[in-house]
């Protein structure tokens, strides 16, 4: 089937079949091979995406789902406004082996902009577990990687 | 310079940018995908294969174990383990037939629509069958290995009290994020290249060597940015990149192999599950007069790493403490299951998880502290170890001890009420120890290779086969580098790990890369600087001494002033000199004595140490646990990168609390039955508090700027902790893992009903105690 959508600002008009999962469209059709897959079941998040603001599993949606869809990958995340995100993860050690990391970077700025649109307080360790419950990471105990989405989230609001 | 600080890692701009291209990453031109047949029970002959017709198999490729060129064999420390069965399996998943084609989900469909027809045979599924058998059929075990030290029968003698105790652990799978995965291709010249996720290239290179009968050249191992490892890229690497090898070379193009999560759970190698026993003579106060233990490990269905996983964990068995006498008994057992194989600590969180639940089990009886029983059975700097190693230097177990249990507030978290607004409180201590590098005289056998060059433009790079799977080799190599040469960190990179590049500076593994291969760059950068001062005395007069380098310049001592820039330096040296390599192999400290077939002597050069209080609550009816606080205090010598290296004792803290609370495999017939996510269980943000992680710094005098090792030690004491709080919290004692709700009823139970039998024996009859709530 035919599939217009928006990914990284750029619009794509792609000819697949419909059921084929967003992660091989962004990864194989595409090129985008900064989404990885970890499981191929939705547990782990390591090929979090946005659409359309929302935090999804690549691995879970058919392409069909996404039609006239608004994308952003960890590839234009920096684009995206994810900036201040990225470099408090490099610099407080929140990445170690990377598998996980450019999911766990998709779901904590989803959570940035969630917050900024509820106008709840981003700095919030609790409530930042909570957001990053659906993104496995076996490096790091999880420390550094909230503590960078604390440091990210308070760099972005000013 | 740069040792001792926390500089940002020289590969995260990539990795949180989507651009680091992890194996799966690569999809070269005309590249085939390649899924694997496997054996669908635990022991038994192949009788028939068939290929039924509905699948057109002209458009495939099919690898057996008739197609293998050279040897059908991965090689480890044995030569048992067979790269694909030939007509006799002995383990469910045992890989049989290769199949390879250009649609990676019609691969799959084919490899899944094979019918094998097998004869079984009676199959060995657990350590308990195992001891009892005795022996595994068409299995071979590692030999037994004992410590024995001192007088056991005049220690026990001593004992006011001897105190027994059994524990036991099961699988443990690393779930690094990243599956395995290999692409393999073939040269004109005849040279098999691969790419893969990989801890030791030249393992890899070794056993393609065995495998197509090629000398060195002729294979060529890359080691592609690797997602998590933890020991479980070390071994099973080696059979994976021989399969997409024999794949490329029947396709006669690239072939990808790349695990999905269920077949990494189902067919990769696991910790190996063990059951320890502990009987230990004490006196009142608490001080050992003697110990005698049995150490007992499953290693599946081949022999694979299991000879060093037990001495590891033999060795380890005794823990930080210090016995008049003391026995250690190991024994390997083999069982009709995917073979066990290297996962950080490496038999040492088995024998760990015993010895800190046994000194509770201990301090209960004495109706002691556990933490004053620990204290008076310290190793302390002048003592001997079980292997009656002379602890000269980096004793640490009392001030990592004290470290933690301060910041804890352990003492005053002891002497609160358990329970508190309706949930049961509790906390424990897990005190550790590791040897980092290869065991007794190891090192000196591996003499690990490392290669430095000076770049014409003023660069250093770093040429060694230690790949960095998340820890950060391409980090601290140049912190180390950099401080060895007083240049810039920045300046300094290491090469990719390409075994037609790099040396053999030995495995990733064994926590030795910065201890060991990290000494090497040191020495290295010194020699490196040296040549370039005595290179500047050269081209501007006067004595090498006279000259430094300094940041991005070399500088001349007596007038303080720069002579030169690095650059400048380096673009003239290549121009006098031609390529400015150097390469040096490391050695091991020479006064180091062991006795392999004895287990005696010096078995690691030094050890790290390292204490983790843990806290936690206990849902009184739900028996739900939560680990509510965690202190740590680590002496892993001096803390090259302080950032990445508390970095991995909270994420070596988080799988041991994984170890403890929830990761267990669950088998039917040989077979795993939970291979995901859903319930295979890891700690996920919600199940851990956040972590105070510390040092001591006690610095080795033959490390890197006086580094020990820190990859394995954080593994070893949140599991023990974990049960040990549970012990205080519910008076119930778990000495098996991981600690679950339904066990810990099951021991409530059976303990109520011990208290009731005693009850009733003591006063004949009287009413049953109550719950231990």
């Amino acid at each position: 089937m035919k599939v217009a959508f928006t990914i990284n600002g750029r619009p794509h008009d792609l000819d697949v079949p419909g059921a084929r999962r967003l992660l091989d469209v962004l990864r194989e059709d595409l090129g985008l091979t900064g989404t990885k897959e970890g499981c191929g079941e939705g547990e782990c998040g390591a090929c979090s995406v946005l659409v359309d603001g929302e935090v999804v599993n690549a691995c879970l949606i058919p392409v069909a789902q996404v039609q006239g869809a608004d994308i952003v990958t960890v590839e234009g995340l920096e684009a995206a406004g994810g900036k201040p995100l990225q470099d408090a993860f490099v610099q407080l050690g929140a990445a170690q082996c990377g598998a996980c990391t450019p999911g766990m970077l998709m779901a904590a700025y989803a959570y940035y902009q969630a917050c900024a649109r509820t106008g709840e307080d981003p700095l919030d360790r609790d409530r930042i577990r909570a957001a990053l419950a659906g993104n496995l990471c076996r490096c790091t105990g999880y420390q550094k990687i909230i503590d960078a989405v604390w440091t990210g989230c308070e760099a972005l609001r000013r | 310079m740069s040792v001792g600080e926390s500089v940002a890692r020289k590969d995260g701009p990539d990795k949180v940018r989507g651009r680091t291209r992890f194996v799966d990453d690569y999809q070269p031109e005309g590249c085939w995908f390649g899924a694997t047949v496997r054996s669908a029970i635990p022991h038994g002959r192949i009788r028939q294969i068939r290929f039924p017709s509905e699948i057109p198999w002209d458009r495939f490729v099919v690898v057996g174990a008739g197609d293998i060129p050279g040897r059908n064999c991965v090689p480890f420390l044995t030569e048992d383990l067979v790269l694909l069965a030939d007509g006799y399996v002995r383990h469910v998943n045992e890989p049989i037939l290769l199949i390879a084609g250009p649609d990676r989900e019609a691969v799959h469909e084919a490899a899944r629509a094979v019918e094998i027809e097998y004869e079984p045979l009676p199959a060995i599924l657990t350590l308990d069958e195992a001891m009892a058998a005795g022996s595994t059929e068409g299995c071979a075990v590692p030999r037994p290995i004992s410590i024995v030290r001192g007088d056991l029968d005049e220690g026990f003698a001593q004992a006011d009290l001897v105190v027994e105790g059994t524990y036991e652990v099961g699988h443990q799978e690393h779930v690094y994020l990243e599956t395995n995965g290999f692409i393999a291709w073939w040269e004109p010249d005849g040279q098999v290249a691969v790419r893969g996720s990989l801890q030791c290239p030249y393992y890899v290179q070794r056993a393609l060597k065995m495998v197509f009968d090629l000398p060195d050249d002729k294979v060529r191992v890359i080691a592609a940015p690797t997602g998590g490892a933890f020991g479980g890229k070390e071994d099973f690497p080696s059979m994976l990149a021989c399969h997409a090898a024999l794949l490329s070379r029947a396709a006669g193009r690239p072939v990808k192999v790349v695990y999905d999560r269920r077949e990494d759970f189902t067919s990769t190698t696991k910790r190996h599950p063990a059951r320890v026993h502990y009987r230990t003579g004490v006196r009142k106060d608490g001080t050992f007069t003697a110990c005698s233990v049995e150490f007992a490990l499953d290693g599946g269905a081949y022999i694979t790493m299991s000879p060093v996983v037990l001495s590891r964990g033999v060795i380890h068995a005794s823990g930080p403490y210090y016995y008049p006498a003391i026995e250690v008994r190991g024994r390997c057992y083999a069982t009709h299951t995917p073979p066990n194989g290297a996962f950080r600590g490496f038999g040492v969180p088995q024998a760990f998880f015993g010895i800190e639940r046994h000194v509770d089990r201990i301090a209960a009886r004495l109706g002691l502290d556990p933490l004053e029983v620990r204290r008076r059975n310290l190793l302390k700097q002048g003592m001997r170890t079980a292997t009656g190693q002379l602890l000269k230097e980096g004793v640490s177990a009392a001030e990592v001890l004290a470290d933690a249990v301060a910041r804890s507030g352990y003492e005053e978290a002891r002497r609160k009420p358990r329970l508190q607004d309706g949930v049961l409180h509790g906390v424990g201590i897990g005190l550790y120890m590791h040897g980092a590098g290869f065991t007794g005289s190891g090192e000196a056998r591996l003499k690990s290779l490392v290669g430095m060059r000076l770049t014409p433009d003023g660069r250093v790079e770093i040429l060694t086969a230690s790949t960095d799977m998340g820890q950060g080799t391409l980090t601290v190599f140049p912190q180390i580098a950099a401080r060895a040469m007083n240049v810039d960190f920045d300046r300094v990179f290491v090469a990719e790990p390409d075994t037609g590049r790099v040396p053999d500076s030995g495995p990733t593994v064994a926590s030795r890369t910065v201890t060991i291969v990290g000494r090497v760059v040191q020495q290295l950068g010194e020699d490196l600087a040296a040549r370039i001062r005595a290179f500047a005395a050269e081209q501007f007069g006067g004595d090498q001494e006279d000259y430094a380098l300094s940041g991005d310049s070399v500088v001349r001592n007596s007038s303080g002033e720069p002579v030169a820039s690095l650059a400048e330096v380096a673009s003239r040296m290549h121009e006098a000199w031609g390529d400015v390599y150097l390469e040096r192999g490391y050695r091991l400290n020479p006064e180091i004595r062991w006795d392999e077939a004895r287990h005696e002597g010096d078995a690691y050069p030094v050890f790290a140490w390292g204490c983790v209080v843990v806290e936690v609550t206990v849902d009184p009816d739900t028996l739900e646990i939560h680990p509510v606080r965690v202190t740590a205090s680590h002496d892993i010598g001096t803390v090259v990168n302080p950032t990445l290296a508390a970095g991995q004792i909270e994420g070596g803290i988080a799988q041991s609390i994984g170890y403890g609370l929830f990761e267990e495999v669950h088998w039917n017939a040989g077979e795993m039955l939970n291979p995901g996510f859903t319930n295979y269980i890891i700690p996920t943000t919600v199940d851990l508090p956040d972590m105070d992680v510390g040092f001591v710094e006690n610095p080795f005098s033959d490390g890197p700027f006086g580094a020990k090792g820190v990859g394995e030690l954080p593994m070893h004491g949140a599991a023990p902790a974990l049960a040990n709080a549970v012990a205080h919290a519910t008076g119930i004692e778990v000495d098996q893992l991981p600690v679950t709700p339904e066990r810990l009823l099951a021991a409530r139970l059976e303990q109520e009903q011990r208290d009731t039998w005693e009850a009733l024996g003591a006063r004949g009859g009287a009413e049953t105690r109550g719950g231990t709530k």
